[in-house]
């Protein structure tokens, strides 16, 4: 019983948690409204673009790997999808193209990354900056708005009376993926392609075939983010997530997920998605000027990468002096 | 004023090893010392301690009867001291010029470098030692060779009055190697003290004027190189002292037809090996560091691409294309560098264990946890692994409790081992758990596994395999049974140069 509770108390999760809650507590006792079911709905609302990256990324990063080309790919698939639909096609097909969509830019990253064996961090970048400037040349810099009600429905339509869709649809995709990687093969070899990838080949284990259907699934992922948020917006936005997929690698380390890869789970990356967005939000709430929360923001990063270096440099001297 | 070099009863330990016992001698200055003994021997820690690159538990330097302390590199520098290691320590990207002046560039005004000035005096150095390079050239585009020698010549410049080389020969050509000698020859008449370590006989009777023996740690005794032979040098490294952990092992002696046939293979580094490997056969694989050997197992294993040859495993011909493909067939490896490529020391001992036979503990599409708690716990008491649980994490265990993970992982129910590929199994193991492993070694064997026991400890692989091939360069230069084999016999092999074990094979 003893050892249950300092398990508890010595995993990174607990931390975290506590944090939130103090800040829940500072925000609320300076605006009662923090904890309003209309605020609440905010911030499930504004969590569901950088919670919903962060499944992707999150599964790269346990894996050793990262895509910064995710939000591009977000927000060309909100372009095109719009495109798709102003020119007759069905919504349901819009949205089945645009997911295969994001599923070839995953096969790209992955093609440059496994095969050329460039460094991610590089080649999606370069990706990313390619989408965003055939998304201009695409709209010619304007937003493409969308007259489809039913698609509009996606995003506004709450589920359980609290929920919004996007929102719901980010739990249960955070709750697959968190067991996935708890309980199943895939995930399992994941973490070891992460903690060793060399170690992984020699027993056995295609540390490239893990990265290729994860960089996928992190396309097909982004896609559906940028679809979600245009039948949000009613519009595709050529200069739409700007930035989010490093909100998402911030909540995902925020969360206790290594940077160097190895390990992570999906319960940590959901406090960590959950403390980075109330954290945005009740600046919001109790009125800390707009330009600060974005300093506010980074600061909460270079926290999160502290505390991820220092538990690190923990491990490290506890597997060296052993 | 002649020059001192001492070392005064240096001793250091790592985990488990003691890789220098209390080891004292001198050098004068005008002598080459060359200092010989098996891998493990503590060469390599010596050199380390002289450039202050790592330091002594106990003893230490003394140059000209001064007591020396190296906090750094950068002060073993200052008391004039070069060490030439066998991994070239080079910018691969910047020119000769830039590397040999790299620690003192000439500067002119503000602190501009003066490129002219740089190149006039590299090219003084380069005609000394006469090689086809210009001073401009990009030290990454060079031979090994040629890069080899510009590592040397950074050494001259600084004119250090001591001047330490790590098998200085192993990439160069015959032609950098006469280069090379006569300018030893040359620094040795200018009065400077030159250390030497080799495994080349020839070499070392060629240039040396004193030999050093050292074995585990320890100086087993030094000779005038001209009062000495060597066969009197191959036994003082041996030395005598073999315990009766060989004789007690327990061996099947049953071996079988053959399991593996590998024929003129070709890999990077790898330059025609053929073999035979039988069914309850250990067979053990002798060289030296860097003799080929990791490099055809991790051929045959499909973790290097093969260039050609051909493989044949219980009568079929083979060729993996990935590690995966060969565990699928019963090929295993457990890899010389546990930490880096065996394990995945932030998991935990369950895990490790059963990592390549994820698809065989499944229900449904889940892992079945205790299908692998009970694999795992089988590992742990069959080897005795120390642990608590095997939920412990790889990296919190020692080095003999990890191989035996690695071991553990190989031999699980779930398995099917034919072949298990061996390399350096005892590296840096203590002796209780070495006797362990050979033991495992010869159970495994008796199981009707064909084990590749690959070890550049001598007395271990004569003692523990039924039979050896010594490999050097890329190529078998001899192969021996246990019962033929002698310490002299297959070190000779080990160093001897291709042609000279051709000669003799004839």
């Amino acid at each position: 019983m003893k050892s249950a509770v300092r398990r508890i108390i010595g995993a990174k999760e607990f931390t975290l948690f506590l944090v939130m809650a103090a800040a829940v507590v500072v925000f609320t006792a300076i605006n009662r409204n923090f904890l309003s079911l209309d605020n609440i709905r905010n911030i499930f609302n504004s969590a569901f673009v950088v919670g919903t990256f962060a499944v992707g990324m999150s599964c790269l990063l346990i894996s050793g790997e990262l895509d910064l080309s995710s939000a591009n790919t977000g927000m060309m698939a909100g372009v095109l999808i719009s495109l798709l639909m102003n020119a007759g096609v069905p919504w349901v097909a819009a949205l089945i193209i645009v997911l295969f969509f994001g599923a070839v830019t995953g096969l790209i990253n992955a093609f440059f990354v496994n095969v050329l064996g460039f460094t991610a961090f590089i080649s999606t970048l370069g990706v990313s900056t390619v989408y965003g400037g055939l998304a201009l040349v695409f709209t010619n810099a304007q937003n493409v708005p969308i007259g489809n009600p039913a698609f509009w429905s996606l995003g506004s339509i709450n589920v359980f009376e609290v929920f919004p869709l996007p929102f719901f649809i980010m739990i249960i995709l955070l709750t697959a993926y968190g067991i996935i990687l708890f309980a199943t093969r895939f995930g399992r070899r994941l973490y070891m392609v992460g903690g060793n990838p060399n170690s992984s080949r020699l027993a056995g284990i295609n540390p490239k075939k893990i990265t290729t259907i994860l960089f996928v699934n992190n396309g097909v992922i982004a896609s559906l983010v940028g679809s979600l948020l245009a039948a949000r917006m009613h519009m595709g936005s050529p200069l739409a997530l700007s930035g989010s997929d490093l909100d998402a690698i911030t909540a995902a380390v925020l969360g206790g997920v290594c940077f160097t890869g190895g390990s992570g789970n999906m319960f940590g990356v959901f406090l960590g998605i959950m403390l980075l967005t109330s954290f945005q939000n009740g600046l919001v709430v109790v009125g800390v000027d707009s330009y600060y929360r974005v300093v506010a923001k980074g600061v909460l990063l270079v926290a999160a990468l502290a505390l991820d270096f220092y538990r690190e440099r923990a491990r490290q001297k506890q597997l060296l002096s052993s | 004023m002649e020059k001192l070099l001492e070392f005064n009863n240096i001793s250091k330990a790592y985990p488990g090893v003691q890789a220098l016992d209390d080891v004292g001698f001198s050098v004068k200055g005008g002598r080459v010392a060359a200092l010989m003994g098996e891998n493990g021997a503590g060469k390599s820690t010596l050199l380390k301690i002289l450039s202050g690159d790592i330091r002594p538990d106990a003893g230490g330097i003394s140059i000209d009867g001064k007591a020396q302390s190296f906090e750094s590199p950068h002060r073993s520098l200052q008391a004039s001291i070069s060490v030439i290691y066998q991994e070239r320590q080079l910018v691969n990207d910047m020119s000769v010029m830039e590397n040999i002046f790299f620690e003192d560039l000439p500067v002119s005004g503000p602190g501009f470098v003066n490129r002219s000035e740089l190149r006039r005096g590299t090219q003084e150095i380069l005609d000394v030692f006469g090689l086809p390079i210009k001073p401009a050239d990009i030290v990454g585009r060079l031979s090994v060779a040629h890069q080899q020698m510009v590592e040397i010549m950074k050494a001259y410049r600084r004119d250090s009055d001591i001047i330490a080389f790590d098998e200085p020969t192993a990439p160069l050509t015959d032609k950098e190697i006469d280069i090379l000698f006569r300018l030893i020859a040359k620094l040795k008449e200018r009065g400077k003290i030159i250390l030497y370590v080799s495994h080349r006989m020839a070499e070392v009777f060629r240039i040396s004027d004193e030999i050093i023996v050292l074995k585990d740690g320890r100086l087993v005794n030094s000779f005038e190189t001209a009062r000495t032979d060597e066969a009197e040098l191959v036994r003082a490294m041996i030395g005598r002292d073999i315990g009766d952990t060989y004789a007690n092992l327990n061996r099947s002696d049953n071996i079988g037809d053959v399991l593996l046939s590998v024929k003129d293979l070709v890999a990077k580094g790898v330059h025609g090996v053929s073999f035979e490997l039988r069914r309850g056969e250990v067979l053990g694989f002798a060289g030296l560091i860097g003799a080929g050997r990791t490099e055809t197992m991790r051929a045959i294993f499909g973790a290097d691409p093969i260039i050609s040859g051909e493989i044949t495993l219980e009568g079929k011909k083979v060729r993996f294309r990935s590690p995966k493909d060969a565990i699928a067939n019963g090929v295993a490896l457990c890899p010389e560098d546990r930490k880096e490529q065996g394990l995945v020391l932030g998991r935990s001992i369950r895990d490790n264990i059963s990592m390549p036979v994820l698809s065989k503990v499944k229900k449904g599409p889940f892992l079945d946890v205790r299908a692998e708690e009970s694999l795992a716990g089988e590992a742990v008491r069959t080897y005795k692994i120390k642990t608590p649980s095997s939920e412990k994490q790889a990296g919190e265990l020692s080095g003999g409790n990890q191989q035996k993970i690695i071991l553990g992982r190989w031999t699980s129910g779930k398995m099917d081992t034919k072949v298990l590929i061996l390399d350096e199994p005892t590296k840096g193991i203590d002796v209780g758990t070495k006797a362990e492993v050979y033991q495992m070694v010869c159970d495994f064997a008796g199981l009707g596994i064909g084990v590749i026991f690959i070890s550049s400890e001598l007395t271990e692989v004569i003692n523990v395999s039924d039979n050896i091939i010594v490999m050097r360069d890329g190529r078998i230069t001899g192969r021996v049974a246990r019962r033929e084999a002698t310490e002299e016999r297959v070190l000779a092999l080990a160093m001897s140069d291709y042609q000279e074990s051709m000669e003799r094979m004839v």
